[in-house]
């Protein structure tokens, strides 16, 4: 029974991430810009996190630097889609591939290791749960009204659908399309800040581990809506936490673990099979990954 | 708005335009397609920059600049555009207030919309303000679509081809409705191409012919002839139409019935085409139409029975297409009948690269030989046939599909749906000449058309689609169009 | 109106031009930590060309990137993202160390057989995510993301369970049979890896342009991937071609494996690939999802990625990592051509009707 309570509690840790990313890239998706740069918020704010508090030790500047840092890879994005038309996917790539790159070149310049930043000790992170749990769970409520009952998140669901409809009435479709997906990098980022001086002790080479991907695949699952994304990410957070369990239980006929490597690819195993089984007919925003014209 | 030009690469869509409307009137822009009427209103409504400085408008003779459609509705103008521009999923009310939404304390006010609109609308205009704008019907959307200007408080509003969705019925209750508002002092511009609307509506035409303005006059005395002279600068030959000996029948649908949401619904339908028929469905369009042609392409899957030459028709696309001659013109040529990525040749060699490939290489030398030959009475404008189909304008673009399926084909059965939409006057006569020939070959022609005028000069025999059924059947040569408008509302009893 | 110049020469203008300004921005970056931007240059480009072996190490680094270049234009030419192409090369090598080990080796067959179960293996990989796509409906991008990191558990767990390398410590196979191997390019191959597998991917991509272009199934390809519609309606099967298109990508991505396990390290050694199949993405952006750009494009992106490797041992502050920063650059600039050739009235392109 432990073991279960354990697993579940896990999960709900791991699906913290998961959480935020998928509803940054909630509001940037619902305004018809494919946004596979969540993984880059991710690194880029977790990596800013941990450098500034390795740097300053100070928690509100960490934490608006993570802020920042998030948002200035958003800036990248809406740069090139936005106003260069280039394609969003492609963009979204390039964008990863570049906060990848950059941030170990960052990090042995200012850390002189590459890779990874200074490990903060235990007074410098941010140890309990708690702040970011409440932190995601603002998030999904507001992000549950922000789509019908505010005029920005009206304007940003037609421009999702229909950008030419919004056009018609007077209403910048780009500047509503920059506007969310600044928005949804500033909540991503929390999500990066919490990996880095949250659950772990500073920013490791690509600790993301994909979870820009999943949460991408989340909001696939909950057909990019507030509550059944939050689903999907509670889903995708527990089956994460079962690979971790399952690594050290004995479940082989010779009382042996699965074997770890097949352990950990567990949750994107899941992923595969929910994509593969479920998908069908998902109805993503209708102008989805077309520039505007 | 005076010296108004607009420039696309060698194509100059509006060429020195000097244009003006009085106050309180209803004007229309005529011409034919692609003469310029929409990009001359949208430049008015700020969705395109006209070229130049010397490019003037002037509203209540002062004068505007226009470089977005926000400045325009600040100048009291409103468009409505040929293809609505309304978000689906969204409620009616939410289409009508984006943009300017009521609120209260940082969030949306919709009791209070609701209220303003319902003031507005009246009963006239009323619409099922909390139903999603896709599930409306076309007529509904555009009221909608009026609402919008109307509660922008536009006094200038532009409407686009507002009838090209509507029913003869719906038409008049539209134009009761124009009337209405141009009594409320409200000044309309509407564009449009159909003569009709021009002569009975409208208080002045402005014509436009290849971005030109080729005259402007005032509807009071004003002639059909002269009307059509300015529109395209000569007289129409009327077709002649032989009288043609009907064959055995070469297709037999059997109670079909069909239900996609993508393609429309299918109640019990029977047709029947012969060879050497020419057989015109007439009806609004989504009564049908497009899920007929679909059950016949093997696109949906349908209850019933087809036959083909007393055969049951297969119901696997691949087989239809390789193994029968069927010609198809689809009614949305770009994304169905082209390639728009691909040269001219290749555009013409879609459906027969089994004639180009042996041990699966591809003869490129024959394709381009084929693609001149099919095209060669065509006068098809372009720089030859390995020029990017995407480039070319969509009257051209049309003629390649008409050439392919047509002469190149030369089908038994052809299924043309909207076979001329976008092209201008010459080659629609020139395509027309070509579906006369095929059928006189002996063919079997099932023609779409949301154009009256051209289902009349064609058909044998003109069935209307309503709700999915075939519930009126008329036969030429003459027919009459006002029994035609009331069966494709319903309003006709069948048997 | 002075007449504009042809289209595919300003294409390579344009590709030139976004070449540089992905360089230029790299290169400010590299200012802004505190090195100094021309001795990088100098670095990166001697590093590359400065001698008979780092020219090889060039041409090996090259020829993966033709590979999964290859591999991801195929697939864009049916209008998919395959983001899969590093797992489809590690399943590649994975089916290729198995043969490898296990099946007696023979010469002369032998290696051709090695080549075909390196294709095979990949291919297998992309065909499933080909046929989750076209009959499942599923994503692509996310689909093969994920298959990527279901390859690298898989491979890591066949590595250290079944082939283990007895002898050492590194996460490695055991060597293949020695027939299997392919022969080296002479000299050059003596002081740097480069092998013949250079020679199978210049022929690789001739054959995959006669395929694309040349071919029934390449138009009728060409044809789903950017008209699908019209394509269903002319009788094709589109599915079958998506499903098709992912197979052939995966292959052409297992080849890699050829390069790596037949020409040079004679194993599988636990994630060798630098990358391989993301720059590859860009290797196909760059060259235009054509056969002869990707050649070029995979010979610039080699160079770039040994002038990294020379900067990290040069320089202090610099790693290998500023590669992916230098591609990224690149990726985004040639992504966004259009604007930019508006921009630039040289390079506009002559419109038509």
């Amino acid at each position: 029974m432990i073991w279960f309570q354990e697993w579940i509690l896990s999960g709900l840790r791991l699906s913290l991430p998961l959480i935020f990313a998928a509803y940054g890239g909630m509001l940037s998706e619902r305004a018809g810009v494919s946004n596979i740069a969540l993984e880059g918020y991710l690194l880029a704010s977790a990596f800013a996190a941990a450098a500034t508090m390795a740097v300053t030790h100070s928690l509100p500047l960490s934490f608006a630097m993570g802020v920042f840092g998030a948002l200035m890879v958003g800036l990248v994005f809406c740069f090139f889609t936005i106003k260069a038309r280039a394609d969003q996917i492609i963009t979204g790539m390039a964008v990863n591939l570049f906060v990848a790159g950059l941030l170990p070149v960052l990090s042995k310049a200012f850390f002189e290791v590459s890779g990874q930043t200074p490990s903060l000790p235990v007074n410098e992170r941010i140890i309990s749960v708690w702040p970011f749990a409440i932190a995601a769970i603002i998030v999904v409520i507001c992000v549950a009204f922000y789509f019908s009952k505010t005029v920005l998140g009206l304007r940003v669901w037609a421009a999702g659908e229909n950008p030419q409809a919004l056009r018609t009435q007077g209403v910048s479709v780009d500047f509503t399309r920059f506007k969310s997906i600044m928005l949804g990098a500033a909540i991503a980022s929390i999500g990066g800040i919490y990996l880095s001086i949250g659950a772990g002790s500073g920013y490791t080479r690509n600790m993301s581990a994909g979870r820009g991907y999943i949460a991408l695949a989340a909001l696939i699952f909950g057909r990019w809506k507030p509550w059944p994304t939050f689903l999907g990410c509670l889903l995708f957070g527990i089956a994460d936490a079962l690979q971790i369990q399952l690594q050290s239980v004995p479940l082989l006929p010779n009382d042996q673990p699965l074997p770890t490597q097949f352990v950990q690819a567990l949750p994107y195993v899941v992923t595969l099979l929910f994509l593969a089984g479920f998908m069908g007919r998902a109805r993503p925003p209708g102008a989805i990954n077309q520039p505007t014209l | 708005m005076r010296q108004i030009s607009k420039t696309y690469g060698a194509l100059r869509a509006n060429d020195s335009i000097n244009f003006s409307v009085r106050p309180g009137t209803i004007h229309a822009i005529a011409g034919e397609n692609g003469a310029g009427k929409s990009t001359l209103m949208k430049i008015l409504f700020g969705l395109i920059e006209p070229d130049d400085s010397s490019s003037e408008i002037f509203i209540n003779d002062k004068k505007m600049k226009f470089f977005s459609p926000l400045d325009a509705i600040a100048a009291d103008i409103g468009m409505v555009q040929q293809h609505f521009a309304l978000a689906g999923p969204l409620s009616a009310l939410d289409n009508i207030i984006l943009g300017d939404e009521p609120t209260n304390g940082g969030f949306i006010d919709r009791a209070q919309a609701q209220l303003i609109l319902e003031a507005l609308a009246g009963e006239q205009l009323s619409v099922p303000w909390h139903k999603p704008a896709e599930d409306l019907s076309v007529g509904l959307q555009q009221r909608l679509e009026i609402l919008k200007l109307l509660f922008r408080k536009a006094s200038i509003l532009i409407l686009d081809e507002p009838t090209a969705v509507l029913t003869p019925q719906e038409v008049e209750t539209f134009f009761s409705l124009l009337r209405r508002l141009k009594s409320e002092g409200k000044t309309i511009i509407i564009i449009t191409h159909k003569l009709h609307e021009i002569l009975t509506l409208c208080d002045d035409v402005t014509v436009l012919r290849h971005g030109r303005v080729t005259g402007s006059f005032s509807v009071k005395g004003l002639t059909k002839e002269k009307l059509i002279q300015a529109m395209i600068g000569r007289e129409i030959s009327l077709l002649q139409k032989k009288r043609t000996q009907l064959g055995a029948h070469l297709v037999e649908i059997k109670g079909i019935s069909l239900h996609e949401k993508t393609v429309g619904s299918l109640n019990d339908l029977s047709l029947t085409l012969s060879h050497g028929e020419i057989v015109g469905i007439a009806g609004v369009e989504g009564n049908g139409q497009q899920a007929l042609v679909a059950s016949l392409l093997g696109l949906g899957s349908y209850e019933g029975t087809i036959f083909y030459k007393q055969k049951p028709l297969p119901k696997v696309t691949a087989e239809i297409r390789n193994k029968l001659n069927f010609g198809l013109i689809s009614e949305d040529r770009q994304t169905q009948s082209l390639w728009l990525d691909a040269s001219v040749s290749d555009n013409c060699s879609i459906g027969f690269t089994n004639k180009f490939s042996r041990y699966g290489l591809l003869n490129g030398k024959g394709m381009k030989t084929h693609a001149e030959e099919a095209l060669s009475h065509y006068e098809v404008k372009m720089s030859g046939v390995g020029q990017k189909v995407k480039s070319l304008s969509g009257g051209n673009q049309q003629k390649i599909v008409v050439a392919r399926e047509v002469n190149a084909r030369k089908p038994e059965f052809l299924i043309a749906s909207q076979p001329t939409r976008g092209v201008d006057v010459g080659a629609i006569e020139f395509i027309h000449q070509q579906l006369l020939k095929l059928q006189e070959s002996g063919a079997a022609i099932l023609l779409i058309s949301s154009e009256l005028e051209e289902l009349c000069a064609l058909s044998d025999r003109i069935v209307v689609f309503f709700e999915g059924r075939n519930v009126a059947e008329f036969s030429g040569p003459k027919y009459d169009l006002q029994k035609i408008g009331m069966a494709m509302t319903g309003g006709v009893n069948h048997a | 109106m002075r007449k504009a110049l042809p289209l595919g020469f300003t294409n390579f203008l344009l590709t030139l031009f976004s070449i540089t300004l992905g360089l230029i921005c790299c290169l400010a970056i590299v200012a802004l930590i505190g090195e100094n931007p021309l001795r990088v240059l100098e670095i990166l480009f001697t590093g590359a060309f400065g001698s008979v072996t780092n020219i090889g190490y060039t041409l090996f680094y090259a020829t993966p990137l033709i590979f999964t270049g290859l591999s991801v234009a195929v697939a864009f030419h049916c209008g998919l993202f395959n983001i899969g192409a590093e797992g489809q090369l590690y399943i590649g090598a994975l089916l290729l160390t198995t043969v490898g080990i296990l099946v007696p080796d023979y010469p002369v067959i032998s290696p051709f057989l090695g080549i075909c179960v390196a294709f095979l293996g990949g291919a297998l990989w992309g065909g499933l995510a080909g046929w989750l796509k076209a009959y499942r409906g599923s994503h692509e991008v996310i689909v093969t993301i994920m298959l990527n990191f279901i390859s690298y558990s898989i491979c890591g767990f066949a590595i250290m369970n079944l082939f283990k390398n007895t002898e050492t410590q590194n996460p490695e196979s055991k060597e293949v049979g020695v027939n299997y191997l392919i022969g080296g390019l002479g000299d050059i191959s003596q002081v740097s890896p480069v092998n013949s597998a250079f020679f199978l991917a210049l022929l690789v991509a001739f054959a995959v342009w006669i395929i694309l272009f040349k071919t029934k199934w390449g138009f009728e390809l060409r044809l789903s991937g950017s008209a699908p519609e019209t394509a269903m309606r002319a009788g094709i099967n589109v599915k079958r071609r998506v499903l098709e298109a992912m197979f052939i990508s995966g292959g052409l991505a297992g080849l890699v494996a050829v390069n790596e396990i037949l020409g040079f390290a004679h194993k599988f050694k636990d994630q060798f690939s630098i990358g391989y199949g993301f720059t590859g993405i860009a290797v196909a952006l760059l060259g235009r999802n054509r056969p002869l750009g990707i050649v070029a494009a995979a010979l610039l992106f080699g160079a770039i990625q040994k002038g990294s490797l020379e900067l990290e041992i040069d320089t202090e502050k610099i790693t290998r990592d500023l590669s992916g920063v230098m591609l990224a650059f690149i990726i985004l600039f040639v992504a966004s051509e259009s604007f930019w050739r508006s921009k630039i009235k040289f390079l506009r392109k002559r419109e038509q009707i």
